[in-house]
């Protein structure tokens, strides 16, 4: 077992040699021990990275010795100290789940500061701007102090506040553009599926034609004052757009062949793009009235809450090649929207996002 | 008899429970961690949908793994991404579902074996993984050549794997 192990190692090398993948897969089609070996090592390799997740959301606790000086610790003391990080794990496990349905946050404070510049080889959390007032809470509040989330479990609630169960069996298109509308889904699992409507034409968040962006509209009670605040919002219909550069104007005409709707709405883009270019590149993302940007699954702009043409900027590091972008943008009362999402590359000028630059 | 899951009650739990080995197929199958994700968020999706319309427990992990062989071989033909050959599938199936069981330890399990590596080994695990840091930048800030991190890395995961596996039998006797 041993030896074939090492037969695998070099199985998540990103460069691994076509052939040495072909002569990897024989021994795998050979010889079930190697299977089983590797889905270790795959459990492993996932693990790994759940442990640096882990880590990380531990980083603000007190410093801990390091590994060095740990070892020179009694065995009692090093299991002491596991036992009380498991144990701390398990407590903030419950916690996230006790928080799971309540969602409401302070709302965003409308700073113009830059945020601090993001790196995705290693990241940084983007600096928390946001005030206390228990006032804008919807909901009451826990006695139990809030966790401190991560960007992953933000989303993850943003993505749960997106419809609720009854909505999802009315229209079981989940949420984060899943729904799918290009030819039946997943009808031949035998789930029933009903796909959402796409605008009819060319609207100002988008149109019918498929696209980089994949937006999916949802319709806010009224009073929704951040998209962090949202508790559900049923997915309505989506469009495609190549860009989003939408500049501050009156907006009376709704989405066509979706909602009429024009105030009380949110929008989730999600798709991808690429850079030529390793570097850094700075994003602005202005809006009327909230919107986060995401790249690479990090949440690198919060510009948040109810609030006129409001720009905000990061900085994130991309390697050449492809990333996933995700853009949520709510408007609350009025007539009056803007969303535009600029991009600086590295040693260039700011230009409007496109799916390549 | 067969159990049937209550949807609302449990569904996510379950999934959330299988989310890890799910992943590892996944990676087993495409060796590319952020479509292994895709996967696995795809395949929640489902399972969500059919654990609502009455899928039994019995039936529950099958269910999972086949849904997540057949759309990783989907997202392989889609991308042109590399990705075992359906023979090799039958194989890892085959032990994916012998390798089900001890879920909850692993997660204990491999903290343990991680604290117990090497120093310098420690230093490559939390650059990599907690930081995030690229191979080659790994190896410049260790003043190592990429191959070097990159057969270290092998080594670390082997050893894990092991130390893992070690301790999980030891759970079982």
């Amino acid at each position: 077992m041993k030896a074939i192990a090492e037969t695998l190692q070099g199985y998540f090398d990103e460069n691994l040699r076509p052939e040495l993948a072909k002569k990897l897969e024989r021994l795998i089609e050979a010889e079930p021990q190697a299977a089983i070996a590797l889905l270790r090592l795959s459990r492993v390799e996932i693990g790994l990275f759940d442990w640096g997740e882990r880590q990380k959301a531990t980083q603000e606790a007190p410093p801990r010795p390091s590994a060095s000086a740990r070892r020179g610790q009694p065995r009692s003391l090093r299991m002491f100290r596991l036992a009380s990080s498991l144990a701390a794990a398990a407590a903030v496990a419950l916690l996230v789940g006790h928080f799971t349905g309540w969602i409401s946050e302070p709302p965003v404070k409308q700073s113009p500061v830059k945020q601090p510049p993001v790196s995705m080889t290693t990241p940084t959390a983007p600096e928390k701007d946001r005030t206390t007032s228990p006032d804008e809470a919807p909901f009451p509040r826990s006695p139990v102090p809030q966790p401190e989330r991560s960007n992953d479990e933000q989303i993850v609630l943003l993505d749960k506040a997106w419809r609720t169960e009854a909505e999802a069996q009315e229209y079981p298109g989940p949420y984060r553009g899943k729904p799918r509308v290009d030819g039946g889904g997943l009808g031949t699992l035998g789930g029933h599926r009903r796909a959402l409507p796409i605008v009819s034409g060319v609207g100002v968040f988008g149109g019918n034609t498929k696209a980089a962006l994949k937006g999916s509209l949802c319709s806010l009670p009224e009073g929704t004052k951040s998209l962090v605040s949202i508790q559900r919002c049923v997915a309505e219909g989506i469009m495609y757009t190549n860009a989003l550069n939408i500049s501050k104007r009156r907006f009376t005409s709704g989405f066509p062949g979706v909602s009429e709707r024009f105030q009380w709405f949110a929008l989730d883009y999600v798709g991808r793009f690429s850079v030529k270019v390793q570097g850094e590149y700075a994003f602005r993302l202005a809006s009327d009235d909230g919107s986060l940007l995401w790249v690479d699954g990090k949440l690198i702009v919060n510009n948040d809450g109810v609030h006129a043409l409001t720009s905000k900027s990061n900085t994130v590091t991309l390697d050449q090649g492809q990333h996933k972008i995700r853009v949520l943008y709510f408007q609350a009362k009025g007539p009056y929207i803007a969303l535009q999402l600029f991009v600086t590359p590295p040693g260039g000028s700011e230009q409007p996002w496109s799916p390549e630059f | 008899m067969n159990e049937f899951i209550q949807p609302k009650l449990c569904q996510l739990d379950l999934i959330q429970a299988y989310r890890k080995a799910l992943l590892a197929y996944a990676l087993t199958i495409l060796r590319d961690r952020a479509l292994a994700e895709d996967i696995v968020q795809e395949v929640a999706l489902i399972l969500t949908d059919r654990i609502g319309a009455g899928l039994e427990l019995d039936a529950f992990w099958a269910y999972a793994r086949e849904t997540a062989r057949r759309k990783c071989l989907e997202i392989a033909r889609e991308r042109k991404r590399w990705a075992l050959s359906e023979r090799a599938l039958d194989v890892v199936d085959a032990a994916f579902d012998s390798e089900v069981s001890n879920r909850d330890s692993q997660e204990t399990a491999l903290a343990q074996c991680i604290d117990k590596l090497p120093v310098k080994w420690s230093q490559i695990v939390d650059l990599r993984y907690r930081r995030l840091v690229p191979v080659n930048e790994i190896a410049r800030e260790l003043k190592a050549t990429p191959s070097t991190i990159s057969v270290t890395l092998n080594r670390i995961r082997a050893r894990l794997a092991e130390c893992v596996s070690t301790q999980l039998e030891g759970l079982n006797r």
